[in-house]
């Protein structure tokens, strides 16, 4: 099928689009964050997908190779937009709901939005090497093909990346014993 | 905070209608950049050509003229190009149905369908719901495909039901004879059969 894509089969082509849709959409949710251009990365994403297509040589799963290459599309959109204006101790929604699974969700919620508001003050490659090793939980090896980059300077990015939310989250209760739950990871 | 771990933050899916629109312009946006490609060669080739400098005002003035004409002439509507373009149908609390090039489609209550005629390879994505497809035969001409979920269903003639629930899929031959590809599999079924995305492997 990859290869009748890469010929142009335009049919191929959209099967291709809905097998890849979902690892693609995830590694960008995973690095980014609730984002209100994800639909245009997602597009970025899959025509550098179709362009390269002809170069994709199966080396490793055509799922990983599109998420590389989302990876690097997030890579791009945290480098080209503006370091966030809000200060993460306005971001704090109110929660109010006594019901415990409700109070859960919304804690959640609140802890993942100051999470990637940390996230966003960090430099691109310890926020991705981050956000795949440590929140995603993938391996460093996986990391480091995904991102091009040594497995050495995987696990340095990952350790700063944590020294420099810790260093953010001492003012901050929610952030950091959320990032406490991550603490097994691989820094 | 709280004693339970929270986990890792959840990754929030796109609808359908959004997965829908996504599709819709990355399939635009590489018609376009073939387009300009093709462009691009031909306007390269064209310039060892001497009369490459004479046909560049040239089309340049037939552009302003045709534009020129179109603003000020008599309002029609664009000639035939709208029937390329992807159209969507949402029925609501009632069936709907639709004509899409020759096959008939009508949609279950609360559906939404996409219909593309891109290439002449008519194509329905269903978003959403269930829809039935009366395809009259195409002979030599391309498939007609549905889309739902990651199945392709490809017939070139007969009557299929098609129903979509999430990521479950599950169609319904009732005349003729279809082509269902998922997930690397191709699996033929015939009339009076039925497949689900369920067990993808069984036809009953």
């Amino acid at each position: 099928m990859a290869q009748r894509a890469a010929d142009g089969d335009r049919q191929a082509q959209r099967e291709l689009f809905h097998q890849l849709k979902k690892p693609v959409h995830h590694t960008l949710y995973r690095i980014l964050g609730a984002n209100r251009d994800i639909e245009d990365l997602i597009q970025d994403a899959f025509l550098e997908i179709f362009r390269a297509l002809p170069s994709f040589r199966g080396d490793s799963s055509l799922n990983r190779w599109a998420q590389t290459i989302a990876t690097r599309q997030a890579f791009l959109s945290i480098e080209k937009r503006k370091p966030a204006a809000v200060d993460l101790d306005v971001v704090e929604d109110e929660i109010v709901d006594k019901d415990p699974d409700a109070h859960r969700v919304a804690l959640a919620r609140q802890a993942a939005k100051r999470l990637y508001a940390a996230l966003d003050r960090i430099d691109a490659k310890q926020r991705i090497a981050f956000a795949l090793a440590v929140i995603d939980g993938l391996s460093l090896a996986e990391v480091a093909e995904m991102t091009d980059s040594s497995l050495v300077a995987v696990k340095t990015r990952v350790w700063r990346a944590r020294r420099d939310l810790m260093r953010r989250a001492a003012k901050d209760p929610v952030l950091a014993s959320y990032l406490a739950e991550f603490g097994g990871g691989d820094a | 905070m709280t004693d339970q771990k929270l986990g890792p933050p959840p990754v929030e899916g796109l609808s359908d209608v959004a997965w829908a629109r996504v599709e819709r312009n990355v399939f635009t946006r590489m018609e376009g950049t073939v387009t300009n490609a093709v462009a691009a060669r031909e306007v390269r080739g064209e310039r060892k050509n001497p009369w490459f400098w004479l046909a560049v005002p040239g089309a340049a003035a037939a552009a302003f003229a045709l534009a020129f004409f179109s603003i000020k002439g008599p309002a029609q509507q664009p000639a035939g190009h709208g029937s390329d373009e992807p159209s969507r149908v949402v029925s609501g609390a009632s069936p709907t149905s639709v004509s899409f090039g020759d096959a008939h489609v009508t949609l279950d209550a609360n559906s939404a369908v996409l219909m593309d005629q891109k290439d002449a390879k008519p194509t329905a994505l269903l978003e959403n719901g269930a829809a039935t497809f009366a395809v009259a035969p195409r002979g030599d001409r391309g498939a007609f495909t549905v889309m739902a979920g990651d199945a392709s269903i490809r017939t070139s003639n007969g009557e299929l039901h098609v129903a979509r629930e999430g990521e479950r899929v599950e169609v319904s031959v009732e005349t003729g004879s279809v082509e269902i590809r998922f997930h690397g599999r191709e699996i033929p079924v015939g009339a009076h059969h039925t497949w689900s995305s369920d067990r993808p492997s069984d036809v009953k």
